[in-house]
């Protein structure tokens, strides 16, 4: 076989290896760029750094340990923000997996940073409730005839920042960091074009494309991948360098992102470019 | 009638949905409202049916002696044990009060849920006949002693007051005892004479750690021996959290990320711009996956600002938010349109396929 | 690091190598990890359900003495049972309905019954096509013909913006001309087949960018993982 055919036919582990190299060794090497945020993502900090101190935001956890590493620092900071700007942040999920990670995220970030924050007055845990986009069908009207009890089963009027909280139009954002259905789109769909009710977040990079014909006037912004994660913790260093230390997460993930990209593209261009050449070739035998 | 019934269902159920957009009164949006709890209760009982069935697949299996009926044991026994620590709530709190996925709190700030008996707690403590009762007792606040008094004086309470009043002097003891939590070690030989403290509190007086949580974990401690019967011990992680953080996470994330080398074999070995328009495709993917990378900014940020468009990021995010735009936008609306059809052929009973084949 | 964070560590980092060493072969570790996966997952969403949906929403309408179990001290549980009493009987007695007809889904599973399931099965379809249709024709339809209302020529502070204007046509342009393309009702032929054409290369560019975000998708999860792996390997040595 000529040295272009072996290329071709090459074993799928040999790639399967290069792309572990190509992740493995930019860790290795602490490979940290600097990440700018783009207009899309700068859109949702802008709105939440802009809304008044003791705004209602509704933060919803809809995805599950297979997205954590996208998800998680979108919503961890999101949380983050809202605790810096003293936002009333209601925590909830339409995923059952999103109730687990919201009690991950509220330990590293509000028991951990922001310890002086009272729940019940500055946070509380809502949990999961089953029936995907009924659930958000269900709160769109009656929030506490859904929940009737935080998740830890205390009743929900004796929250004070639960007074004044009686249907989903009354939060003054919704925030939520998803990885399929039910998801954001359901949240623009039963809660922000239903209510007019400002509605941004994350989602996986798999969905964000799928998205964007909502932005901007259904979903006031988008956080798309790691990528947006790290834009948006970018974003959020520059305004509060205080938080550098706990906002890299995502941003530090980009290093072997990079490297990543760059190997699958060369892939797809060699590969490409054996197929060209072996065509050519195969094209001149059958001539002669 | 079998038929007849479940298309009556639907059709009502649907046409009230519908309706309850257009007429915003009594009863529409309470119909709309009950009927999407309903809907989320039904929805249990969909996740219940899902497991009975993966139960009936995988018993099936074993029966039949398939030749992967050992994994099949594995699927079976995973199902069953994770569902009854879950339903009984292992670890945690004691008995199946709290919640089922708790973390341990032995070393977080008291809440009212740690107050076993808030009353007995707190005559005890005004009382003061112990070191440790006069040394809360100096840290209590006057709002809290002020309550502590009205329970001396003997005042009598119907039942809702005294529910509430009890509620409400547990939340002013468990602020007043945060604060003594948090405020350093409260251990002090004399202070504790009296006290029987177990080997492991010994243990982690004689070395205490550093942090802010091993102060906490060791004061929850000393105040528990203190008074056994009117707080709750710390209760530890349930094994249903456990069980996700140690198995579902890990098994989840990592079979996603399997498909990061799939991702990578077929870019390879299957991705052929052998037409005009896949090299479209080829072109718009490469600017996208070097434009979401940091990589995108240091290839062009040196343009000049006549050409900033061609800037990487710039005309990255330009092609999301204008040929993709586009292009998603017109496949949203197709399919929009076809759930409308959908949606009404179910409504109307033109489409009945998910009633099923039999008679 | 106590027990549980041990456990959760090692049987971790043993399950993802497990998984990962389908990439060399199939083997009886990765069915062994997968199968466990299928297990866990459906007891996991099954549970969380049942405890956050089912016991307070349910249960504890019809019987709200159940939620004394479920409340974190027996001061807090009495309030819950307590609002719930204050309910007229028949709004809490309404959550039958529900109860019967999740037992009826469940006959799903006997043969000779599941002729049952089809009530339940009604009444989630009817929900389901009633809530999207006003949802998808209002956000998917409706909202997305007037987002692409847009002005073909854009001035932006005053003077003519060359960018606006494109962007604007592109977007306007490539919605209409996709459209056209499904629509197969007409031959794509002459200026129909023209602006068809136009509609692929519009798709044609959505797939790109589609398949770029997936690729970064995919090998973003793959960082996660080899992070933790990384910190695994970090804690043994």
């Amino acid at each position: 076989m000529s040295f272009i055919e072996k290329m071709l036919k090459i074993d799928r582990r040999i790639i399967f290896l290069l792309i572990a190299l190509a992740v493995i060794i930019p860790m290795l090497l602490n490979l940290v760029f600097v990440v700018r945020p783009s207009p899309i993502v700068q859109t949702i900090f802008d709105k939440v750094d802009g809304l008044p101190d003791g705004s209602k935001v509704l933060l919803s956890f809809d995805y599950g340990p297979a997205t954590v590493p996208e998800n998680r620092p979108m919503a961890e900071s999101l949380l983050r923000h809202c605790m810096i700007k003293g936002h009333r942040t209601y925590i909830m999920a339409v995923w059952a997996t999103g109730e687990a990670e919201a009690n991950i995220s509220i330990g590293r970030v509000i028991r951990t940073e922001f310890p002086d924050k009272v729940y019940g007055s500055d946070y509380i845990q809502l949990g999961y409730k089953a029936g995907n986009q009924g659930l958000i069908n269900a709160i769109f009207t009656d929030f506490k005839g859904m929940y009737t009890t935080d998740a830890a089963g205390v009743d929900i009027n004796s929250f004070p920042m639960m007074a004044d909280v009686n249907a989903l139009p009354d939060f003054d954002l919704i925030l939520a960091v998803c990885s399929g259905k039910p998801g954001l789109k359901e949240w623009v769909q039963f809660a922000g074009d239903r209510g007019d009710i400002p509605v941004a977040g994350g989602v996986t990079a798999v969905e964000a494309p799928l998205l964007y014909p909502y932005y901007p006037k259904q979903l006031l912004g988008l956080m798309g991948g790691l990528q947006g994660a790290a834009e948006y913790e970018a974003a959020l260093v520059n305004e509060y360098p205080e938080y550098r230390a706990s906002s890299m997460t995502a941003v530090k993930l980009m290093g072997p992102q990079t490297v990543a990209h760059l190997v699958i593209i060369f892939f797809v261009i060699i590969g490409n470019v054996a197929f060209f050449i072996q065509q050519r070739r195969e094209k001149r035998a059958r001539r002669e | 009638m079998r038929r007849e019934i479940p298309l009556l269902i639907t059709f009502i159920v649907g046409t009230a949905l519908v309706v309850a957009l257009f007429i915003p009164h009594h009863p529409f949006p309470e119909l709309d409202g009950e009927f999407s709890i309903w809907f989320d209760i039904i929805a249990v009982f969909a996740f219940i049916l899902g497991g009975g069935n993966l139960l009936k697949v995988h018993i099936d299996r074993i029966q039949r002696r398939h030749r992967d009926r050992f994994f099949s044991a594995v699927t079976i026994v995973g199902f069953l044990g994770t569902l009854i620590i879950g339903l009984l709530k292992f670890g945690g709190s004691p008995g199946l009060k709290g919640n089922y996925i708790a973390d341990s709190n032995a070393a977080s700030v008291y809440t009212v849920a740690d107050i076993k008996d808030p009353e007995a707690l707190v005559r005890k403590v005004n009382a003061g006949h112990d070191p440790v009762s006069q040394y809360l007792k100096g840290n209590l606040s006057a709002s809290t002693l002020e309550m502590a008094d009205r329970i001396e004086g003997g005042a009598s309470m119907p039942d809702p007051a005294r529910t509430q009043f009890i509620d409400e002097l547990a939340k002013a003891l468990v602020e007043d005892l945060n604060v003594v939590l948090t405020g350093g070690s409260i251990f002090d030989e004399r202070r504790f004479a009296g006290v029987k403290l177990d080997r492991e509190t010994r243990a982690m007086i004689a070395n205490p750690g550093a942090g802010h949580e091993e102060g906490i974990r060791l004061n929850r401690r000393l105040l528990q021996s203190a008074y056994p019967d009117e707080i709750n011990p710390s209760h530890g992680t349930t094994w249903f959290r456990v069980i996700y953080n140690g198995i579902f996470v890990p098994l989840g994330a990592t079979m996603f990320s399997l498909l990061a080398f799939f991702v990578a074999s077929a870019s390879y070995r299957a991705f052929r711009a052998k037409t005009r328009e896949a090299t479209v495709l080829l072109i718009a993917a490469f600017i996208i996956l070097i434009g979401r990378t940091p990589l995108g900014y240091y290839l062009t940020f040196w343009l000049p600002e006549p050409l900033q468009f061609l800037h990487i990021p710039n005309l990255s995010a330009w092609i999301l938010s204008a040929p993709n735009l586009a292009g998603q936008r017109a496949i949203m609306i197709g399919i929009a349109l076809g759930i409308i059809a959908t949606s009404l052929k179910l409504i109307l009973g033109i489409e009945r396929g998910y009633l099923g084949h039999e008679k | 690091m106590g027990f549980t964070d041990y456990f959760v560590l090692w049987v971790g980092g043993l399950l993802t190598l497990m998984i990962f060493s389908f990439l060399y072969k199939d083997n009886p570790f990765y069915k062994f990890a997968e199968h466990l996966f299928v297990g866990v997952s459906a007891a996991y969403w099954m549970t969380v359900a049942f405890w956050t949906t089912l016991v307070p929403n349910m249960l504890g309408y019809l019987y709200p003495p159940i939620l004394r179990w479920f409340a974190t001290s027996r001061a807090e549980g009495e309030v819950v049972v307590n609002v719930l009493y204050q309910l007229p009987w028949y709004d809490r007695w309404l959550r039958l309905i529900p109860l019967i007809l999740g037992l009826m889904m469940l006959t799903r599973l006997v043969p000779k019954a599941a002729w049952m399931s089809r009530w339940a099965m009604a009444f989630i379809i009817g929900f389901a096509a009633g809530t999207n249709l006003t949802r998808y024709l209002q956000s998917d339809f409706v909202a997305q013909i007037k987002a692409t209302l847009v002005p073909l020529i854009v001035f932006d502070q005053g003077g003519f913006s060359l960018g606006g204007t494109l962007t604007n046509i592109v977007i306007v342009g490539g919605v209409l001309s996709a459209l056209v393309y499904f629509f197969f009702a007409k031959e794509h032929k002459g200026w129909f087949g023209g602006t068809a054409r136009v509609g692929i290369w519009v798709l044609m560019i959505a797939f790109g960018a589609a398949f770029g975000y997936t690729v970064m998708a995919r090998i973003s999860l793959l960082i996660g993982r080899m992070n933790f792996l990384g910190q695994w390997l970090q804690s043994i040595f």
